[in-house]
């Protein structure tokens, strides 16, 4: 690729680009005023562009335009969160914060009831089910093992059973010294020390693959650049 | 010299020719006891407010004691006479029979007086009996108490009575003259055991040796009926004789005696003008009557006489008058007032004015004088003196005592010595003692040592004291009531009902040296934990610095030189399972169906996620498939136009909106949002980003639930928004699959809903591995293949780099290298 056949939108881009991760890489000496603006760049073009899809995506499809041009039937729609959204706004006084408590309190309760629905259904019973599932032998594919459909299962159980002892802390304790658990759950608990640890570290796993991908990514697009350029020149 | 007189009561001086104060109306001069009873009585009734002066004076006897050729000296300005010259003057003027009973009593069985000499008592019995019909006509025998009414002599009936009247005197007798009595009786015993005297009697009175003193006495010109002493013509005339034989081995004067009280005796008893002056510095002798309710007014002028006590009084040069008054005389001085019965004519110890205190100091043989309650008594019997004249001489000499249970003024008693220096007895004077007596508290509590902490607690002087509260009361005068113009007196009303100001509290605390030298080395102690203590500089250059620098260089040098080399040697990983569900997933749909992509991933991750989802896009562009692309996230759209065009340049596909893709736009609150969309997406999201009317055309026309999409695609880095998307959104999906392009950080939260018997997540690829191998299967070229051996080898590295650094961490601080130490402010 040469600098010829790209426009200069995408040059400029570049050039932008190139700078910012430039940018960026310099907070391998410290922290410094390159890495700082190149984050508050990041971070204001970034609420702009939230700015502008919010105006353009929520507040004005669905509120101001069926409130002006709309039915009156999309008015009346309409006057409800109309309302809750104006008491929501006396959220920024300090003196008349607790005007917007009653639209705070719908938010917080729709969204709790909605997310606890959906964990309780989507995630508790079938995850439960699942596990129980395990244990059932005829569920076998052809060419797996009983044995180690079984030391599977069993690992799974155990992994969860421990994993949610680990994080049982209901026991009372007389003193800080002292603990009044019995020792096979502590001996339990120990166990689930350890798949917890192993689960840990398979995400920081990921986390580095991640970033490191990320590094790549941004190493080729420098080299490209440059290549590019020293190419062209 | 004092020219006025002070008032006893208020203490304010007055003129000297007043008689009353006029503050406060008390009398300043004491009424005289021969006055007539008017006035006796009008003094009684209209001043309640001792005066200080006495109605009687007891001490006219001793007046009238005085030798005759004695020039009287200069009477003291007041008018005050010695209280004892009224004493026998009061009685006298009642009963002259009175007088010549305790006269008759004071002689004694074995002849009067003590016979010094020891060879006269024959004469002095003679001479008794002579004067003893005298007395016998005078005295009537009703008179004479029955005890002594054998006796003739009213001096031996004294004596004898004083025998037995000895319990009931020890009770009424000043404690001094039962002091002098009981020193004339030890004295006499002594004289008598040699002349083998047949008087018992304790009181001896010796006529014959003080008759020189007598005759002066009575040539003063003492008041008629006043003069205890005998008349002349009632003398026999033997008595001369006797008494010239009798006092021949007598000496000449009191100083050559063997007498040790002699030479302290205080000047007023050697003396006639000392007499008046010793009757009024009697005043100081403080004797106190048993009847403490007696009319104290004559009393009141006690002050008046030491005021009156003056320069001119001058030393009396008269070696006759420094003998000093006789023993029987000082003995008689308070035994005929004690004979009148009333009152206690005893005076408090305490009470013993220091001259005499140390009179009584100086002859341990002579009892000490004790002028209260002294049970020393005398031995004289005085019941045979009238009631009534022993009472108003013991009511003036009750008066003098009340008068002088007041201590003396310090100035007054500062007068008093210095007369008594112009007197001419400094030596005398130096042995008073005029402080008073310090109490002896050597039996008293032993004073605790406090602790050093204890004691610094106690508050300092500024406390208002309550000293000044009792100060007050001190020198309070009561100035109505009954009790007008005394001091000290206890208020009539309680003292709540006095305002007083509250006593203020001191917080001070008495802080020794000690302890604010501790106080100081604390307070440094403290100090010095609240200054900071800067840590040394440390080299900006640290171990994690360095690691740092030296990891990315290393991983900057692999990857920049693969990508720069293009190095595409690495073999593309083997697809997973659930990269191969999503492959089949992907083939299943129909050519141009509908496809909901959910594109919610964060920018900074966007390398990975495309590098995973990029296969995933180009395996739906080669299916045709119509891209609904929505997002949670607020930067959703842009990510999914830039992945759009990435898959479009890497794939060589021509996607473009609104012909293969239409992006409807960001889905607002979060789960909230996403199970509304599940419900009604139509409604949720009416039109797209760029404002079109997306779902009256096709392929949405026919849309109206998530359920008739073909396939759902969630890309995301987040596990909580895969399984919200799970949770909220894959149950209105029914039938219809869920796949997802996850990052590598997300897959062991999710995986669990792929491997799971309910079948919720049909597939997934993770990360660029899942990415590659997607490739891989698909056996197409993408970001997969670009990003592989980069990837491999900067993975190579980064192990080996933990490994090597992890090993460095762990022995490196066994090895002490200066090189790792913690930076200031990090870590």
């Amino acid at each position: 690729m040469s600098l010829a056949s790209v426009s200069f939108p995408d040059l400029l881009g570049a050039v932008v680009g190139f700078s910012l991760t430039l940018m960026i890489f310099s907070y391998i000496i410290g922290d410094n005023i390159f890495f700082r603006v190149a984050i508050y760049v990041f971070i204001g073009v970034a609420a702009g562009y939230a700015a502008v899809v919010v105006w353009y995506n929520v507040i004005w499809p669905q509120l101001f335009e069926p409130l002006l041009f709309g039915s009156r039937d999309e008015r009346l729609y309409i006057i409800f969160p109309l309302v809750m959204g104006v008491l929501l706004l006396f959220k920024l006084s300090p003196r008349l914060t607790r005007i917007g408590n009653p639209t705070i309190a719908y938010l917080i309760g729709v969204g709790v009831a909605v997310a606890i629905g959906g964990a309780v259904i989507g995630t508790i019973f079938p995850l439960v089910y699942a596990t129980i599932q395990v244990f059932n032998f005829h569920s076998l594919s052809v060419g797996d093992s009983w044995f180690s459909h079984l030391i599977k299962a069993g690992m799974i159980l155990v992994g969860t059973i421990t994993t949610l002892l680990y994080f049982h802390f209901g026991v009372r304790s007389k003193s800080e010294s002292e603990r009044d658990k019995p020792r096979w759950a502590v001996i339990l608990s120990w166990i689930g020390q350890i798949f917890i640890g192993i689960s840990l570290g398979v995400i920081f796993a990921g986390v580095v693959s991640a970033s490191l991908t990320a590094m790549i990514e941004r190493i080729t697009f420098l080299v490209n650049f440059l290549l590019a350029i020293i190419g062209s020149g | 010299m004092v020219s006025e007189n002070r008032c006893m009561m208020c203490g304010k001086d007055n003129p000297p020719e007043l008689e009353e104060c006029q503050y406060c109306q008390a009398r300043l001069k004491p009424l005289i006891i021969n006055q007539p009873e008017e006035s006796i009585d009008r003094a009684e009734a209209a001043s309640p407010i001792p005066t200080g002066k006495q109605e009687s004076d007891p001490t006219d006897w001793l007046e009238d004691l005085r030798p005759s050729d004695i020039e009287p000296k200069e009477e003291p300005a007041s008018d005050q006479e010695p209280w004892f010259d009224n004493v026998f003057e009061q009685a006298e003027t009642d009963t002259a029979k009175d007088e010549q009973d305790w006269l008759a009593d004071l002689r004694v069985d074995s002849g009067g007086l003590p016979d010094l000499s020891g060879d006269d008592e024959a004469s002095w019995d003679n001479d008794a009996e002579d004067s003893d019909e005298f007395f016998d006509e005078q005295i009537p025998e009703d008179r004479i108490p029955p005890a002594h009414a054998d006796q003739a002599s009213p001096v031996a009936s004294i004596e004898s009575d004083g025998h037995k009247a000895e319990p009931s005197l020890d009770e009424e007798a000043p404690e001094w003259l039962q002091q002098i009595r009981s020193l004339h009786k030890t004295e006499q015993e002594s004289l008598l055991s040699e002349d083998d005297s047949e008087s018992e009697e304790p009181f001896d009175i010796e006529w014959d040796d003080h008759r020189e003193i007598v005759e002066q006495i009575d040539a003063q010109g003492a008041p008629e009926g006043t003069s205890p002493i005998p008349p002349d013509d009632v003398v026999p005339d033997n008595g001369e004789e006797n008494l010239a034989e009798t006092t021949s081995g007598l000496p000449d004067s009191f100083d050559d005696l063997d007498l040790e009280v002699v030479d302290e005796f205080p000047d007023w008893l050697s003396s006639e003008s000392k007499i008046s002056d010793v009757g009024e510095s009697f005043d100081e002798l403080e004797l106190i009557s048993a009847d403490e309710t007696e009319d104290k007014s004559a009393l009141s002028g006690a002050d008046d006489h030491l005021d009156g006590l003056d320069g001119s009084l001058t030393p009396d040069a008269d070696t006759d008058v420094e003998r000093g008054a006789p023993e029987w005389l000082t003995g008689l001085s308070v035994t005929d007032d004690a004979e009148q019965g009333e009152g206690d004519l005893t005076s408090s110890s305490e009470d013993v004015p220091d001259w005499l205190a140390a009179l009584e100091k100086s002859t341990p043989d002579i009892p000490p004088i004790s002028f209260k309650g002294d049970d020393d008594g005398a031995d004289l019997d005085l019941d045979w003196v009238e009631e009534d004249t022993l009472t108003e001489n013991i009511l003036a000499i009750s008066e003098a005592a009340d008068v002088l249970e007041q201590p003396p003024q310090i100035d007054d008693a500062e007068l008093f010595e210095g007369e008594l220096t112009e007197l001419g007895d400094e030596d005398f004077i130096s042995q008073l003692d005029l402080e008073e007596s310090v109490p002896d508290d050597s039996d008293a509590v032993e004073q605790a040592e406090l602790p050093i902490w204890m004691e610094s607690m106690k508050p300092v002087e500024a406390v208002a004291p309550e000293i000044d509260n009792l100060q007050t009361e001190e020198s309070q005068v009561e100035v109505s009531g009954p009790l007008a113009g005394l001091q000290g007196v206890l208020p009539a009303e309680p003292e709540i009902a006095h305002y007083m100001k509250p006593a203020v509290g001191s917080v001070q605390l008495n802080i020794l040296e000690k302890q604010h030298a501790q106080i100081a080395i604390l307070d440094e102690m403290i100090q010095r934990e609240e200054i900071s203590v800067p840590i040394p500089d440390q080299p900006t250059v640290t171990s994690q610095s360095i690691f740092r620098v030296v990891i990315f260089s290393i991983l900057f040098a692999i990857i920049g030189w693969t990508v720069f080399v293009g190095s595409q040697s690495q073999p593309l990983p083997a697809f997973p399972p659930e990269v191969f569900s999503v492959n089949s997933v992907v083939n299943n749909i129909p050519p141009g169906a509908p496809v909901l992509l959910a594109v919610d991933y964060d920018i900074g991750l966007s390398a990975e996620m495309e590098a995973a989802s990029a296969a995933l896009l180009d395996h739906l562009m080669i299916r045709g498939a119509y891209l609904t692309i929505v997002s949670t996230t607020t930067t959703g759209p842009a990510q999914a136009e830039h992945l759009i065009d990435t898959v479009n340049v890497l794939s060589e596909h021509q996607y473009s909106n609104p012909g293969q893709y239409t992006i409807l736009g960001y889905i607002p609150g979060g789960h909230s949002g996403l199970f509304a969309f599940a419900q009604a997406p139509r409604q949720v999201l009416p039109y797209s980003i760029a404002g079109d009317h997306v779902w009256e055309s096709d392929p949405l026309a026919a849309i109206n639930n998530l359920e008739q999409f073909a396939l759902t695609a969630v890309i995301t880095e987040d596990p909580d928004k895969a399984r919200a998307w799970i949770e909220q959104v894959q149950p209105s999906l029914g039938e219809k699959p869920l796949i997802m392009a996850l990052s590598a950080q997300a897959e062991p939260v999710v995986r669990p809903y792929y491997d799971n018997q309910s079948n919720q997540l049909q597939g997934f690829v993770s990360g660029l591995a899942g990415g590659a191998s997607y490739e891989a299967l698909l056996n197409r070229s993408g970001l997969g293949r670009i990003y592989w051996d980069a990837f491999t080898r900067a993975s190579v590295a980064g192990v080996v780099l933990i490994i090597i650094t992890g090993l460095v961490y762990v022995l490196v601080p066994k090895m002490e290298l200066p090189s790792f130490r913690t930076q200031k402010g990090e870590e």
